[in-house]
């Protein structure tokens, strides 16, 4: 038997003696990563969903290799670059980016046509993604919610990018901890603004709802961020291996939400 | 020579710079020290880009600064981008190109974006370690409508056809293979492209590429080791390390060989072609010569010294328009180094232009309408008729 929330929160089940949700071992790494593979089992359409988005973005990486615009590749592992390829919303990547310096100076037919791709980009991760944490939290989608969501997505796939690569340790070091420290934080925040909550809201209870997980997020983004960079390394078709990791974000973010919550 | 020579004949057919007298129209601070700034500017659409420690673009007219930027730079190349309202200006670096916004850019408030294009490399594992002073060994790209010919910076032994509007390589050669080893600044005539290589028998070759697809469609070997290649309208011009100077026609015969006794050829070569006539620069007993061969035949027409006491021998690349040829000489004589102007019917020399610092190169000229531009003396020159 299920009850809601009256405050909002996702749907909760009743406690059973052996069920440890809501405790710390329902919290670990490995209890979110699984919790996330078997709610993801149960609704296989969010799944179809992100593979079918990273379908249309192998597409629009594609259509960018044959058309006369500088582009940016993915580095990858092959290319002997280690990195944790991860941001707070659940998304999918490009193989390919146009970057801003190469926009001055095009012709209007192709400057239409570069921002159009990556506004069609933001525009697919958004769908998909926001689609999948809704069925995922058994929400309805609202507008308002979506609108919320987009505006996170395209802060972090049009504009806010950090690459920690070529500093010293000295730099590198600190700043990888900060970055990993705000991502942590702000784990829940995707699932928190499909449900509903204004963006301020969502960004109080991302804040609460992560005190005393830390050590498993840090294992979970750092895992799901590894694997996103593997699948990346694959030429071409990396959106694929991406959109998998991100039903399991996904899946992970709304169980993470789930015990939280309980445990709260 | 709008953009300049793919052929690199150094010759201008349409400009009418000074012949009998030079005045400075304007000059621009150019940042030339520790041996930058040895390479000709490029004019086009009405703005001159030269290099030294920085990149300079100024208006032809007045010298207007429109840009500068912090790029250490090698040799220049300006190539139409199929995608874009302004030319690709692109550079040499030590695993590849990089290709600017000829225009600049967009600038405000002290910020100027949009200036970076593209960046591309052929890097092969490990870093590529420049051993030259700054940017002196860097090849010379050459551009032929909107492809950029490149010899490969990081190995030394490759030919990259790159795309000047993505920045992307078209081609390679050679591909997967070690031979030839493929170098020196490339020459383009009639969508083939020449350069000089080593083949596998252990000879120096001209070899052609096809400019779309890079399938070879040329070779040529004098059996010598080879400095260079010019791409004269009818017949290529090589310059050797033992045999002097070779014409070469198209159909992969010997035309003729200028091999004197008393004189060697400059190298890298410095070779203009104009109006059948073949004029490469020479030195010996201390002294440089500009000399003046007939195309057909190969037969000397004239010699004209140019400069004498010399402790670093130097000929630049001659430039040709106007019936004149101006060559930059070198010499430990300031009154005989600097740009020169020879006359083109018998070589005697019709002015000297002498920024007046003796250690540093004078590069060789641009010449668009009746203007010459030239880089000295830490300055960009814009030269006319006085």
């Amino acid at each position: 038997m299920t009850r809601s929330d009256p405050h909002g929160s996702p749907a909760q089940t009743d406690s059973d003696p052996n069920d440890i949700s809501g405790t710390d071992e329902a919290l670990s790494a490995i209890a979110l990563v699984i919790g996330a593979y078997r709610r993801l089992r149960t609704i296989p359409r969010a799944l179809a969903v992100l593979v079918l988005a990273g379908l249309v973005m192998t597409g629009i990486g594609w259509l960018r290799l044959y058309d006369p615009i500088p582009i940016v590749g993915y580095v990858g592992i092959l290319d002997g670059r280690f990195s944790v390829l991860f941001s707070p919303p659940v998304v999918i990547y490009s193989p390919t980016n146009t970057l801003f310096s190469s926009l001055v100076g095009l012709k209007p037919q192709w400057l239409a046509w570069a921002i159009g791709l990556e506004l069609l980009e933001v525009a697919v991760v958004v769908w998909a993604s926001a689609y999948v944490l809704a069925r995922l939290l058994q929400r309805p989608l609202t507008t308002a919610a979506v609108v919320r969501y987009a505006g996170l997505v395209a802060l972090f796939q049009l504009g806010l990018g950090v690459h920690i690569e070529g500093a010293g340790l000295l730099v590198a070091i600190p700043a990888f901890l900060i970055w990993m420290f705000v991502l942590v934080r702000l784990f829940a925040l995707p699932g928190l603004l499909i449900a509903g909550k204004s963006v301020r809201i969502a960004l109080r209870h991302s804040w609460r709802r992560t005190t005393g997980h830390g050590w498993s997020l840090v294992v979970v983004v750092g895992l799901l961020g590894l694997m996103s960079h593997l699948a990346m390394s694959v030429p071409l078709v990396g959106p694929l291996g991406t959109a998998l990791v991100a039903s399991l974000h996904a899946g992970a973010v709304v169980v993470f939400l789930d015990r939280s919550g309980r445990a709260n | 020579m709008e953009q300049g020579d793919p052929g690199g004949t150094g010759y201008a057919p349409d400009a009418s710079p000074p012949t009998d007298g030079i005045r400075v129209r304007w000059k621009q601070p150019l940042d030339t020290t520790d041996g930058y700034g040895a390479f000709p500017p490029i004019v086009a659409n009405g703005l001159v880009y030269s290099v030294g420690r920085e990149l300079l673009c100024v208006t032809a007219a007045d010298g207007t600064v429109v840009f500068r930027a912090n790029h250490s730079t090698g040799p220049l190349a300006l190539a139409t981008a199929r995608a874009y309202n302004t030319l690709t200006l692109v550079y040499p670096t030590w695993d590849g190109a990089i290709g600017l916004n000829a225009g600049g850019g967009i600038s405000g408030g002290g910020i100027r974006t949009g200036l970076s294009r593209w960046k591309t490399s052929r890097r092969r594992g490990g870093v590529s370690i420049p051993t030259g002073i700054g940017s002196r060994e860097l090849p010379a790209p050459v551009a032929a409508n909107d492809t950029v010919f490149l010899a490969d910076p990081g190995t030394g032994t490759g030919l990259m056809a790159i795309d000047a509007s993505t920045g992307q390589i078209r081609w390679y050669r050679p591909d997967g293979q070690r031979y030839p080893a493929l170098g020196g600044r490339p020459a383009v005539r009639d969508e083939t492209v020449y350069a000089v290589g080593l083949a596998e028998s252990g000879y120096d070759y001209i070899f052609g590429y096809d400019t779309e697809t890079g399938k070879q469609t040329f070779s040529f070997s004098p059996k010598d080791v080879l400095f260079s290649v010019t791409a004269a309208p009818d017949y290529l011009v090589v310059g050797t390390d033992g045999s002097g100077l070779w014409a070469v026609n198209y159909d992969e015969t010997r035309r003729w060989t200028y091999d004197p006794q008393e004189l060697l050829l400059t190298h890298p070569a410095s070779v203009a072609v104009a109006d059948g006539v073949v004029y490469a620069g020479f030195v010996w007993g201390g002294r440089n010569w500009l000399v003046a061969l007939d195309g057909e035949k190969g037969t000397e027409q004239w010699r004209s010294e140019l400069s004498r006491g010399v402790i670093e021998p130097r000929v630049g690349l001659p430039a040709v328009a106007n019936g004149v040829i101006y060559v930059p000489t070198g010499g430990d004589q300031n009154e005989t180094q600097g740009l020169v102007a020879v006359d083109a019917t018998d070589g005697h020399i019709r002015w000297r232009f002498s920024p007046g610092d003796r250690f540093l190169s004078i590069s060789p000229a641009a010449l668009v309408g009746e203007t010459l531009y030239t880089v000295g003396n830490g300055h960009l020159y814009a030269l006319e008729e006085q």
